[in-house]
C-alpha cells in the first residue's frame, strides 16, 4: 500500500475472544485505507460480524493491536473511545432501529447525539432519506416499513454523519438489485470523500457486480487481499 | 424524542414498570412498618415510668406461723431498698392487704406484691435478678400485667418494625438495580447502538441510572400515597388507633418516615450505578 495513502484502521496480530472461549478471530493483519472499498466475504460463523465488531470498538482485542485513525484503541481512556466511535459508521446485520423512535429521529440520531443543532440535524437526515426514496416515510416508525426499507434507514443513520469509517454487516440481504446498486453507489460516494468502507456479505453476486478487493476469512483466519475482478459481462 | 431519559431513548419496558410497582408495595410496607415502631416507641415512652411489680413467696409453706415469720424477715429487708414504692400482703383468699397490716391480717399470708420504680431501662429482668440475690430463700417472679405485657409487646414491634423496614429499604435498593439490568437488557440493542454512534459510555451509564432512579421515586410518591390513606383508615378505626397510636405523629417521626424513600432513592440510585456501569464495562 502507498504509505501516503491515510490509513483509517489498522489491525496487527489481533484476536478476539468471548469471555473463556477459543478465539473467534485470531492474529488477523488488516489494513483499511482512507478512502477504500473492500468486500469481506466467508461462511457463517467465520467471524465477520465479529471482525466488524472490533473495529467498531465494541470490544477490545484479546490479542495485537487495533489502531483506528492513527492512535492506538488500547491507550485511549472511555472518552477517548467515545469520541472515535463517532467517527465510524456501522450497520448492523440485524438492523437495530429504534422503534420508538421516528424515521427521522433514527436517521437523525448521530448527528444529535454529535450536538449537532436539530434543525441542521434533521435537514440534513431528511435530505438523505429521500435520495435514499424514503422522502415519504420520514415520519412513521420504523417497525412499519418492510425489511428492505428499514436496512435502508440504518444505512442512512450510518452514514448521515460521513465518518471516516463505515461498517457493514450485510446492508444489502434485504434489497432487491436496483435497491441495492443505490446503496452501493453511496457507499461509493462516500470514498471520495475519504471514507475507508467494509462491507461484510453473503452475496457472491454483490460482489461479481461492483468490483473491488475482496477480504476471505475463515475460521477467524483473515486470508491474504484478493484483486478485483472484473465485472462480468 | 419524547419521553426519554436524559434525552436518550431508553426507557424501563413493561417489566421495568412491573418493577416499580413491586418497588412501591415494598416501600409502603416499609414506611408502614416505619410508623408501627414509631407507635410503638410512643407507646414505650408513654409507660416507661410504669412500676415494677413482683411476686415474692415464701421458702417455707403449709405452716402459717413459719410463713407469717418469713415473709416478716422479707419484709425487713425489702424495707431496707431506696426504690421500693409499696407492698402488699396477699392471702390465701386471695385479698390483698396493705403492708404494716401484716401482723393484724387473720387469714393466713401467702405471699407479698411489691412494687418498685422502674430503673432506667425499666427492664424489670434487672430488678428480678437483684431480688433473687438479696432473697435467695424465696421465689421471686414478675406480676405480667396488661400493661407490662403491652411493654414487651410494643418493645418487640419497634424492634420488628425498625429491622423490616430496613430490609424493605434495602429490597427496594436492590430491585433498583434490577431495574438498570432490565432497562438494559430491554433496550440492549438501543445501548449497543447508541454507544456505537459515541453516544458515550458515561451518557448511557448516567441514562440508565436515571431510568432506574426515576422507577424508584415513581414507586416512593405511590408508596407514600398509599401510607397516608392507610394512616388515615386508622385513625378512623378506633380499635386500631388504641393499639397503634399513630395520629399527631411529630416532625422528628416524620423526618423519620421521609428518610425512607430517600435511602431507598439513594441506595436504588448507587446499586443502578453499579450494575449499569458493570453491564457496560465492555464498551469502556
Amino acid at each position: 500500500m502507498d504509505s501516503s495513502v491515510a490509513v483509517v484502521a489498522r489491525l496487527r496480530g489481533a484476536a478476539l475472544r468471548y469471555g473463556t472461549a477459543a478465539d473467534v478471530l485470531s492474529d488477523v493483519d488488516l489494513t483499511i485505507a482512507a478512502g477504500s472499498f473492500q468486500f469481506l466475504i466467508g461462511p457463517s460463523g467465520a467471524g465477520k460480524t465479529s471482525l466488524l465488531r472490533l473495529l467498531g470498538l465494541a470490544h477490545r482485542p484479546s490479542a495485537g493491536s487495533v489502531v483506528l485513525f492513527g492512535r492506538d484503541v488500547a491507550a485511549l481512556s472511555t472518552e477517548q473511545r467515545d469520541r472515535l466511535r463517532r467517527r465510524i459508521g456501522f450497520i448492523y446485520q440485524d438492523l437495530r432501529l429504534i422503534d420508538e423512535l421516528s424515521v427521522l429521529d433514527n436517521a437523525a440520531l448521530p448527528l444529535r447525539l454529535a450536538g449537532v443543532e436539530d434543525a441542521k440535524a434533521t435537514g440534513h437526515a431528511r435530505m438523505l432519506l429521500a435520495w435514499l426514496g424514503l422522502g415519504e416515510l420520514v415520519e412513521v416508525s420504523p417497525s412499519r416499513l418492510s425489511m428492505g426499507q428499514r436496512q435502508l434507514v440504518a444505512a442512512a443513520r450510518a452514514v448521515v454523519c460521513r465518518p471516516g469509517l463505515l461498517l457493514a454487516d450485510e446492508p444489502t440481504s434485504y434489497l432487491d438489485p436496483d435497491l441495492a446498486a443505490r446503496l452501493m453507489r453511496l457507499f461509493r460516494e462516500l470514498t471520495k470523500v475519504g471514507t475507508g468502507v467494509l462491507l461484510a456479505t453473503h452475496s457472491r453476486e454483490l460482489v461479481a457486480r461492483h468490483p473491488a478487493p475482496v477480504l476471505r476469512i475463515a475460521a477467524g483466519r483473515l486470508a491474504p487481499p484478493v484483486a478485483a475482478k472484473p465485472m462480468a459481462a | 424524542m419524547s419521553g426519554r431519559a436524559r434525552g436518550l431513548p431508553l426507557g424501563p419496558g413493561v417489566f421495568g414498570r412491573l418493577l416499580a410497582l413491586a418497588m412501591a408495595v415494598l416501600l409502603y410496607l416499609a414506611m408502614l412498618a416505619l410508623v408501627l415502631a414509631v407507635g410503638a416507641d410512643r407507646r414505650l415512652t408513654a409507660t416507661a415510668s410504669l412500676p415494677v411489680v413482683v411476686a415474692i413467696e415464701p421458702a417455707a409453706s403449709g405452716d402459717a406461723g413459719r410463713v407469717r415469720a418469713e415473709l416478716q424477715l422479707i419484709l425487713l429487708r425489702l424495707r431496707a431498698m431506696p426504690d421500693l414504692l409499696a407492698v402488699a400482703v396477699d392471702t390465701e383468699h386471695e385479698q390483698a392487704w396493705p403492708e404494716p397490716w401484716l401482723a393484724s391480717v387473720a387469714a393466713p399470708p401467702v405471699r407479698l406484691t411489691a412494687s418498685f420504680a422502674p430503673d432506667g431501662a425499666g427492664e424489670a429482668s434487672t430488678r428480678l435478678a437483684v431480688l433473687a440475690a438479696a432473697l435467695p430463700e424465696a421465689r421471686v417472679r414478675e406480676v405480667v400485667d396488661e400493661v407490662a405485657a403491652g411493654q414487651d409487646w410494643a418493645r418487640e414491634l419497634r424492634f420488628a418494625g425498625v429491622a423490616l423496614g430496613a430490609v424493605l429499604v434495602l429490597a427496594v435498593a436492590a430491585m433498583a438495580g434490577a431495574a438498570a439490568r432490565l432497562t438494559c437488557r430491554h433496550c440492549r440493542n438501543t445501548v449497543e447502538v447508541l454507544i456505537g454512534l459515541g453516544a458515550g459510555v458515561m451518557r448511557v451509564t448516567r441514562a440508565m441510572e436515571g431510568v432506574a432512579v426515576r422507577l424508584t421515586i415513581e414507586a416512593t410518591l405511590l408508596a407514600a400515597a398509599a401510607v397516608l390513606a392507610s394512616l388515615l383508615l386508622v385513625t378512623r378505626l378506633p380499635a386500631l388507633e388504641a393499639r397503634l397510636p399513630v395520629t399527631g405523629l411529630g416532625a422528628a417521626e416524620l423526618v423519620l418516615l421521609a428518610t425512607v424513600p430517600l435511602l431507598a432513592a439513594l441506595l436504588g440510585a448507587l446499586s443502578a450505578r453499579l450494575v449499569a456501569s458493570r453491564q457496560l464495562r465492555v464498551y469502556a
